[in-house]
């Protein structure tokens, strides 16, 4: 049975805590574990936060749109915004073996680097003036388990 | 999300529970803050009732060490859920912080 999960967010700081519930819900009805929901939420968040605050879409222009589905034991998410051209795949990576006290960013690049770990596979596209990110995983069996078909 | 702050010894404990988000980090950001302009230096944060975080909540976390490192100071995390334990993994920050099962245990180290 495929599930699907269509949320249009207004680019602005923190609008995509207002949803999380409603993405708890939709992944936990399709069967997520606590830890995969935990992922799909963090990926999601950070990637929806690094649009808004780098790719800096005017919310004139329009929403940012997420779209979730899952295919057992497929997952795909979709994330587009109508912004100027942003990869938020390609923004810096962290400095991870830089020491703490001498690093200039803090976490800088530290969201991406959690969403990439989270998910399995990351792709951007710049398509008729949208930026399409989309993002893969495979779901694990038996942490995971698919939803019972109700007869 | 409630996060409150209150001081046992030389530690600090700051206990946040449910959600740290973009909307609710702020609200931790600074009673750390008020708390690194204070005496005290160590800080412990007791996630055992901390349901997510994200790289702004992390960012808090680094933002103490930056602070009270220099001075001698240590940051503690305690009680966390295996897949925010994960988190701390994958960020390398499991070797910049202490992280201990629980609070008794992230006080013993800290001689709190």
């Amino acid at each position: 049975m495929n599930r699907h999960l269509s949320l249009d967010i207004i680019p602005r700081r923190g609008e995509f805590d207002a949803y999380s519930s409603r993405i708890e819900a939709f992944a936990f009805d399709a069967g997520l574990s606590d830890a995969a929901v935990f992922k799909l939420m963090l990926a999601l968040d950070e990637i929806v936060t690094n649009i808004v605050e780098h790719g800096q879409p005017n919310p004139k222009d329009g929403p940012i749109s997420v779209a979730i589905d899952i295919d057992w034991p497929h997952l795909r998410a979709r994330i587009t915004d109508m912004g100027p051209p942003f990869n938020p795949i390609t923004a810096s990576a962290p400095e991870l073996e830089t020491p703490m006290q001498e690093r200039k960013r803090a976490v800088g690049g530290m969201g991406i680097h959690l969403t990439k770990s989270c998910m399995q596979g990351m792709s951007y596209a710049r398509e008729d003036g949208k930026n399409i990110l989309t993002m893969n995983k495979r779901l694990d069996i038996p942490l995971d388990s698919p939803p019972r078909e109700t007869p | 999300m409630s996060v409150n702050i209150s001081t046992t010894g030389n530690v600090a404990v700051v206990t946040a529970t449910g959600r740290l988000d973009t909307s609710s980090v702020e609200t931790m950001e600074a009673l750390v803050l008020e708390s690194l302009d204070g005496e005290t230096p160590n800080l412990l944060f007791d996630f055992g009732e901390l349901e997510y975080i994200n790289s702004s909540g992390l960012r808090v976390l680094v933002l103490a060490y930056q602070r009270l490192s220099p001075k001698g100071g240590a940051v503690s995390v305690c009680g966390l859920k295996d897949y925010i334990r994960e988190v701390f993994e994958i960020s390398g920050y499991d070797k910049i912080f202490s992280i201990a099962p629980d609070r008794a245990a992230a006080m013993a180290k800290l001689g709190g």
